[in-house]
């Protein structure tokens, strides 16, 4: 038996809401649809999570949880019965992780285009063809003067294609790169102060068993942060295989 | 009035050359006195000739001009001419040669031949009530006859069907056709139900079914010899377009879709390029598959100037889909294929897929599948983890380097204590493109020579940071070497000892800034190389 709130986005995904009653007005900074990361701490932050027909981002250093946020939300799209595509123009996932991330494998689109030219290309077919739930582009391995050369039509032109559409789209690198006006970046960095001599991640018994990291929100009417908004997220380290 | 062409087994089967013209020479035969033929093997047909009369005569001259265009073939075929269909069919299994049976006269004409006839025949007299009225619902014909009657005598299996029923006659003491007929049609219900009245109005000579005849399947194929040969894909879209938009009109016309294409360029040279899809999804917009079709000759182009195009379509019926309120709408077949066959072209086709594991311990398997989703009940396939567990586990990923980096590794009292980068050993942009192989990564890249074993405890190696792209060799943007601060391992994995295996040593390193990697060394070649980030 579906829930109440399932069907109402399954209406709402399908453009039949207009007779729905129970639809809430807009809040301020609240998109209409949005499509959640699975991780829920992030997801009550963001407002139910990332705003459907716009692009975002997932921002931040070496070992801050990038991949994490984003497999997750793979994930979670892929459960829902959405399919998603990633365009990995490192060749970075690790198709073990996706897996015990939960993504559902058959309805990932993976594209490899080994070059940043060819990976936004891609990115712009995706999005063109439409129907994906969730479409990411990693940056993360791209020199970020290669990003910056990028002209800003680019994603003015990436944006066009989200208009109305349901599709999440994601960047992901190591600092911000472009979003939308109704996008958020999600800025990801290791709990705690991290200064030299400082180790990142949970060791146990000569283990890493955890990665402890702070994921704050950027949004349009909200671009300065304050530490009580931080959301920690706690990413579980896979265990050895016997 | 109906005549029926057979060969009886006992004769010489049909041998064709699969490009004969006459596949099928009963039905030419046939085909020849009336369009419509029912083909109900390629050993027996039967075909309407109401009507011939005035263009060839009686019932003999009709029958004896059959013969005589079946002898032409080669053909020795029992020919009969009867008012029914039924009585055409059971004669011809009994009777060798020309056989007239009168108008009106069936009954009598059947009732000498043995029972036994009932064995063959029933199968093709009434294989049509099994394909068409399994779920019919229950009429009755004008006779009173059940139709469903006739449905159940053959859903059951044929062979079981029928031997149980002459099993019964003959212990009845029937031998013939005629005796069949003969009885009582209360009682004969009263004791073998409807089965039983289908059979004896068989007997009889009675049709049970009119006749259907066989349409024969036009393919879908289109040719085109162009005036002069044309090269590049802009002048063939026109000509694939021309082609294309009257086949599919056929393909909309007859409920079909095209399952699959093939394109035959015959080239100047007198070569001959062929490219066969199959699509993902049965597709009739003449645009769609233009653009496909495009989009593969962009990828495998012909070599030459083009003297004439062929395309064939592999039909399939349409099919109605019934869409579900409650799954998630996914892109039409069409776009689909069109965005596979844009990003084939773009990225290769071994580069673009879904990813999937591999039962395999070696570090990073997995292969490339095509993509192909499906409309799956998410709830029973997929569960979301968070209903059962409101604070569900998040995984920590590796970001893999699908060809491990070359590292300079300090070691002291058996532990690494310094990670670099060894960009004089890093892979050219050559070596990683030609490293299009996506598939369980069986070896690792040959672009690595054997680096010196890593230095014992002394001065470490300070982190080099800069640019990422030094002198045309990428390496991934952001990683920097540094002093380990702490490590876990090693844990040591082989296998594959009967190709190219791999046998390492794994540990995983927390630097100094806050990078967590993990390294390992091959213990073959006594290198070190990082082999993902944790991010």
């Amino acid at each position: 038996m579906l829930a109440r709130a399932d069907l109402e986005a399954l209406l709402r995904d399908r453009r039949l809401d207009r007779t729905l009653t129970t639809a809430r007005p807009l809040s301020d900074g609240e998109s209409p649809l949005v499509a959640a990361t699975g991780i829920t701490a992030l997801d009550e932050r963001l407002g139910g999570g990332l705003p459907r027909g716009e692009l975002s981002e997932i921002v931040g250093p070496p070992s801050s949880g990038r991949t994490s946020v984003l497999l997750a939300t793979l994930a979670a799209a892929t459960r829902r019965g959405e399919i998603a595509a990633y365009v990995d123009p490192g060749d970075a996932l690790d198709v073990t992780s996706a897996a015990a991330a939960g993504v559902v494998l058959d309805r990932l689109l993976w594209i490899r285009p080994g070059g940043l030219d060819r990976a936004v290309k891609a990115f712009g077919f995706v999005l063109e063809a439409g129907g994906f739930g969730v479409a990411a582009l990693d940056l993360v391995d791209v020199p970020a003067g290669d990003v910056r050369a990028l002209p800003w039509a680019t994603w003015l032109r990436l944006e066009r294609f989200l208009i109305g559409t349901p599709t999440v789209a994601v960047l992901v690198a190591g600092r911000p790169t472009a979003r939308s006006a109704r996008g958020v970046t999600i800025g990801l960095a290791p709990a705690g102060p991290c200064v030299h001599g400082e180790v990142a991640g949970v060791w146990r018994q000569g283990l890493f068993r955890r990665l402890d990291v702070t994921a704050r929100v950027i949004q349009a009417r909200r671009i300065r942060w304050r530490d009580d908004e931080a959301v920690a997220i706690a990413l579980e380290a896979q265990a050895w295989e016997a | 009035m109906f005549a029926c062409l057979y060969l009886p087994l006992r004769l010489p089967p049909i041998h064709l050359d699969a490009g004969s013209p006459e596949r099928d020479p009963l039905r030419e035969v046939a085909a020849a006195f009336s369009p419509r033929v029912e083909v109900m093997s390629d050993r027996l047909v039967v075909c309407d000739v109401s009507g011939l009369g005035r263009l060839l005569g009686d019932a003999g001259e009709i029958g004896r001009g059959l013969r005589r265009a079946a002898a032409d073939r080669g053909l020795a075929a029992h020919v009969v001419i009867a008012g029914t269909r039924v009585a055409a069919v059971l004669m011809a299994h009994a009777r060798a040669g020309l056989t007239i049976i009168p108008p009106g006269e069936e009954s009598a004409c059947l009732a000498p031949l043995s029972l036994r006839v009932l064995e063959v025949v029933p199968d093709l007299v009434l294989t049509r009530i099994t394909t068409t009225r399994s779920a019919a619902p229950e009429r009755t014909q004008a006779n009173g006859l059940s139709v469903n009657a006739a449905a159940s005598v053959v859903n059951r299996d044929r062979s079981s069907a029928v031997s149980p029923l002459l099993d019964t006659l003959r212990r009845w003491g029937l031998k013939t056709l005629g005796d069949l007929a003969a009885l009582p049609p209360a009682a004969l219900s009263e004791r073998l139900g409807q089965d039983g009245l289908m059979w004896q109005r068989l007997a009889r000579g009675e049709d049970v079914l009119p006749l259907v005849p066989t349409v024969q399947d036009a393919p879908f194929e289109a040719a085109l010899d162009l005036e002069w040969p044309i090269e590049g894909l802009e002048p063939l879209s026109f000509v694939m377009g021309r082609l294309l938009e009257p086949l599919c009109g056929r393909l909309v016309e007859e409920d079909r879709a095209a399952a699959g294409l093939t394109l035959t360029l015959d080239l100047v040279n007198r070569a001959s390029h062929v490219r066969t899809l199959g699509l993902p999804a049965p597709v009739r917009d003449p645009r769609v598959l233009r653009t496909l079709v495009l989009l593969d000759l962009d990828a495998h182009p012909p070599g030459a100037a083009i003297d004439r195009v062929t395309l064939a379509l592999d039909p399939t019926p349409g099919r109605p889909v019934q869409y579900t309120l409650l799954a998630r709408a996914l892109p039409s077949p069409e776009r689909l294929a069109t965005l596979l066959g844009r990003l084939t072209v773009l990225v290769g086709e071994a580069r673009c897929g879904s990813p999937a594991l591999v039962d395999s311990h070696r570090p990073g398997a997995f292969r490339m599948t095509p993509f192909r989703p499906s409309h799956e009940s998410r709830r029973t396939a997929h569960p979301d983890p968070r209903r059962s567990n409101p604070t569900p586990r998040i995984p920590c990923a590796v970001r893999r380097f699908r060809m491990p980096l070359p590292a300079r590794v300090t070691v002291a009292e058996g532990r690494p204590v310094a990670v670099t980068v060894d960009r004089r050993r890093l892979p050219s942009l050559a070596d990683l493109r030609a490293t299009t192989r996506p598939v369980s990564h069986d070896a690792l890249p040959a672009a690595h020579p054997s680096l010196p074993a890593a230095r014992r405890r002394g001065a470490p190696e300070l982190a080099r940071g800069g640019n990422a792209s030094d002198g045309g060799r990428p390496r991934p943007a952001e990683w920097r070497g540094g002093q380990v601060r702490t490590s876990a391992g090693p844990w040591r994995t082989s296998g594959g000892w009967w190709a190219a295996g791999w046998d390492r040593e794994e540990w995983d390193v927390a630097l100094a800034g806050g990078v967590i990697c993990r390294l390992f060394v091959d213990r073959h070649r006594r290198a070190w190389f990082i082999d993902g980030v944790m991010d």
